[in-house]
């Protein structure tokens, strides 16, 4: 496991630098004079100077890179362009806010996900399974912004149940918390619900073929048991796979959530940010970000192991 | 008896928690804006958006009406200009306190103006290049230098450069101000959530406390056309600033909601190359050689092949203003004579054919890469088809085609001014020969005399008459064919009294209450 924890380490850390070169030099490709967007229409020459200089911006890209590496690896992700906050403080408001979200958003998918998946893998090819499968085809195929804003029509507009946007801390009221990160976390959850669903379902039927699950039902084992004890454990195993990838793209979905919801998470915070031309805030989001992805695939490859010992992550040559 | 009671204390009890729900919602007012603002300074920030957070918290030394008059606010009265205009006196309004308590005097006014001009990173600088001193004459009393005469000063003055800043705040932040701003203003800076939310409160130390009517404002940020009208449609946004003209009519139709549409002071139009080959001035102008830019005629063509309502009808619903100069007509400057040129195919063809393009021309129209602006784009390709003109629509984002533009690689750009108040900032850095905006490179030392002239004047007449022959000269000579202006829409519910549009289009909050 520590071999296998160095070379995935490694690997690791050379996938974050090369995202962290690509962005670093990709927001610097993006068209247009950041000057002249930090600035704004009515900067004239001397103004769009100041920033260029104050900023570093006439300097090879290299060398803008290294300097900013430096100081990230030291810690400081430098400050906002746009509004002077400290990065690390933009992103220490955001980033809960964006976690918070995404918990909400796998509970409501998880919980969709895992009965709907297994009733269509018990009862394949009935009119559950098939109820199921359209389901799960909406769920993928119907677009995060038109589900939010059919959501807020209905939910808010014309029942007024709701709120249609906003965020409360959850310290400061519980209630309002949960009510106004309601729907985004079932917009965000609905299409991670549909992808778990369909893994789900696939996987279970595979398993429940599976010579051991049909010794236990002729052990005589009723079929609740042989699921709950010996099927889901094993038929969770790439559903988890795809829950860990997935989770990146639920960091890339709250992008548009957020933006319909109103909620002042790291989503609508990149967003700005890449339209506002504010580097340090971009380079200091994506390195976060990637980070995280990358640690989140480091401990979905670990608990393979916890969770099926069968499986040894190192493959020596000698296990089988 | 003792249910009966019961129930009925029940229902009493409702009304009253009802009742003080309402009230306490009734004391708070939500103003959706459509675009986070830049850092809270008025020396550093940029941003338009940022100005309407100002109208509530940062106030000026003066103060536009409905009509774009220029009235005293934190000043007594309105600048006094002596020695040929170079000498401008100030007075200051007296027992005005900053949010911190401390007094609003000339030597804090002096501070604010000096840091405008001076601290590094200032966006204010160029706007007060003109000043090269400011004098404390007594404790009520500054006193500006000016290099030359320069009349538009007031106007200047009537924006964030004529904001003060509590010196003691900002000596202790220094260019962190903005994260904890304090100026006069009616309502105090007390929150910022970025991307969400910005929080006034009511302030204890403003000089007319009886025009803040409500204990709070909450800016909140709605990036979204649609998301902020489902906001305003749901309650959970009072006011909705910048609706967008096809929901504005659907508004109207419904009527439930006050829409307020003011004419704004920038204007649209279509920017053509005349001789920028290789940079706007100070670089050279060059020859282009297309007939685009050289030949009046090819331009003239152009303007009579649009027909500006119908553009208005079909791009904006109808809610737009249509006009032909960089004046907009809201403006005392305006001149009321002036009648914009009706679609004339015919004739528009004759000039192509005179111009010997009678077998039609082509050229590239840059537009921004929104749905509105390419919209805008196809329609006047439309109508420019049918004079001979073959229009190729180049969409680019902005920041691309601004770049573009100043580096005289554009034929012609349709694109927008947000304006000013004075006439000057509309028009004098587009169409003098050095100006730093001429990016058509457009050069007649005429127009430019004329121009200067009107800095130098400070009587309304006289400069109205300044910028009419200055205008009759750049409309001939069409290197910006003006097309509209933009109307500032808002939205909120009928029983918000006392709302006035301003042509800034900014939200004015003052003085507005519920009904």
């Amino acid at each position: 496991v520590a071999e296998f924890l160095i070379r995935r380490g490694f690997i690791s850390l050379v996938t974050l630098f090369l995202i962290t070169v690509i962005v670093f030099t990709g927001v610097r490709m993006i068209p247009g004079d950041p000057a002249r967007v930090m600035a704004g229409t009515d900067a004239d020459e001397s103004g769009l100077e100041e920033i260029r200089r104050k900023y570093g911006l006439r300097d090879p890209i290299p060398v803008q890179y290294v300097r900013w590496l430096g100081l990230a690896l030291r810690g400081d992700l430098g400050e906002s362009i746009r509004t002077r906050d400290s990065v690390l403080r933009l992103v220490g408001q955001k980033l809960p806010i964006t976690l918070q979200l995404a918990g909400y958003a796998l509970l409501v998918a998880l919980l969709i996900a895992i009965p709907v998946g297994v009733l269509a893998a018990l009862r394949r090819n009935t009119a559950w399974d098939y109820l199921a499968s359209s389901v799960s085809l909406c769920g993928v195929s119907i677009p995060n912004f038109w589900l939010g804003i059919m959501l807020i029509l209905l939910l808010s507009v014309r029942l007024r149940w709701l709120p249609a946007s906003g965020f409360v801390p959850f310290l400061q009221d519980p209630w309002a918390n949960t009510q106004r990160l309601l729907m985004p976390a079932v917009v965000l959850g609905a299409a991670l619900a549909a992808v778990l669903m369909r893994q789900t379902r696939n996987s279970m039927i595979e398993v429940l073929s599976a010579d051991y699950i049909r010794t236990a039902y002729a052990k005589g084992l009723r079929t609740g048991i042989v699921v709950f004890r010996h099927a889901i454990r094993n038929g969770l195993i790439p559903v988890i796979t795809i829950f860990g990838l997935q989770l990146g793209a639920l960091i890339g979905g709250a992008v548009v959530t957020e933006q319909i919801f109103v909620v002042p998470g790291f989503g609508r915070l990149i967003l700005e940010a890449v339209f506002t031309r504010d580097y340090p805030v971009v380079q200091g989001v994506v390195l976060i970000t990637a980070s995280s992805y990358v640690l989140i695939n480091l401990l979905v490859d670990v608990s393979y192991s916890l969770l099926n010992p069968r499986i040894r992550i190192g493959g020596g040559r000698d296990e089988r | 008896v003792t249910i009966r009671l019961r129930y009925a204390l029940s229902i009493l009890l409702c009304v009253v928690v009802a009742t003080a729900t309402a009230e306490a919602q009734k004391k708070t007012l939500v103003i959706g804006l459509n675009q986070d603002p830049d850092i809270l300074d008025p020396t550093l920030s940029r941003t338009y958006v940022g100005r309407i957070i100002y109208t509530h918290m940062c106030e000026k030394l003066y103060e536009l009406d409905e009509n774009l008059k220029i009235s005293p606010h934190l000043a007594a009265e309105l600048p006094a200009f002596a020695d040929g205009g170079k000498t401008v006196t100030i007075n200051l309004r007296s027992g005005v306190k900053f949010n911190d308590g401390t007094p609003l005097n000339a030597e804090a006014m002096k501070f604010s103006l000096d840091r405008h001009r001076e601290m590094k990173g200032s966006s204010r600088r160029s706007e007060l290049d003109h000043v090269d001193a400011v004098e404390v004459v007594d404790p009520l009393t500054v006193r500006l230098r000016l290099k030359a005469p320069f009349s538009p000063i007031t106007a200047i003055l009537a924006d964030r450069a004529g904001m003060p800043v509590s010196p003691a705040q900002a000596k202790k932040l220094d260019d962190k101000f903005g994260t904890a701003p304090i100026c006069v203003g009616p309502w105090a800076f007390t929150e910022r959530v970025a991307q969400d939310r910005i929080v006034l409160d009511r302030s204890p130390h403003y000089f007319d406390p009886g025009q803040a009517k409500f204990d709070r404002l909450v800016f909140r940020i709605i990036t979204d056309d649609n998301v902020r009208l489902a906001n305003l449609r749901s309650g959970d946004i009072d006011f909705m600033h910048l609706v967008n003209p096809t929901h504005a009519a659907s508004l109207k139709k419904e009527g439930k909601f006050q829409v307020s549409s003011v004419t704004g002071i920038g204007y649209t139009g279509i920017t053509i190359n005349l001789r920028n080959k290789d940079g706007k001035p100070p670089k050279p102008a060059g020859d282009l050689g297309t007939p685009l830019a050289n030949d009046p005629r090819v331009r003239e063509a152009l303007e009579l092949s649009i027909d500006r309502d119908a553009l208005n009808q079909v791009v904006w619903e109808g809610q737009y203003t249509v006009g032909c100069t960089p004046i907009s007509p809201v403006s005392p400057f305006h001149d009321k004579s002036r009648k914009c040129p009706g679609r004339d195919v015919a004739r528009a063809k004759k000039l192509l054919a005179d111009a010997g393009l009678g077998q039609g021309y082509g050229f590239e129209l840059t537009v921004q890469n929104q749905p509105p602006a390419r919209r805008m784009g196809e329609v006047i390709q439309g109508m420019a088809k049918e004079a001979g003109f073959n229009i190729t629509l180049r969409p680019s984002e902005f920041a691309s085609a601004l770049n573009d533009d100043d580096a005289g690689k554009l034929q012609a750009f349709l694109v927008g001014w947000s304006g000013r108040v004075d006439p000057d900032a509309n028009i004098h850095q587009f169409h003098t020969c050095q100006g730093s905006l001429n990016t058509t490179h457009a050069c007649d030392e005429a127009i430019d005399a004329l121009l200067t002239r009107a800095r130098e004047v400070s009587d309304l007449g006289q400069r109205t008459q300044l910028y009419r022959e200055a205008g009759d000269r750049f409309g001939a000579r069409r290197n910006i064919i003006y097309l509209e202006h933009i109307n500032y829409i808002a939205a909120f519910p009928k029983n918000l009294k006392g709302y006035k549009g301003v042509p800034d289009g900014l939200v004015r909050i003052k003085g507005a209450s519920w009904n």
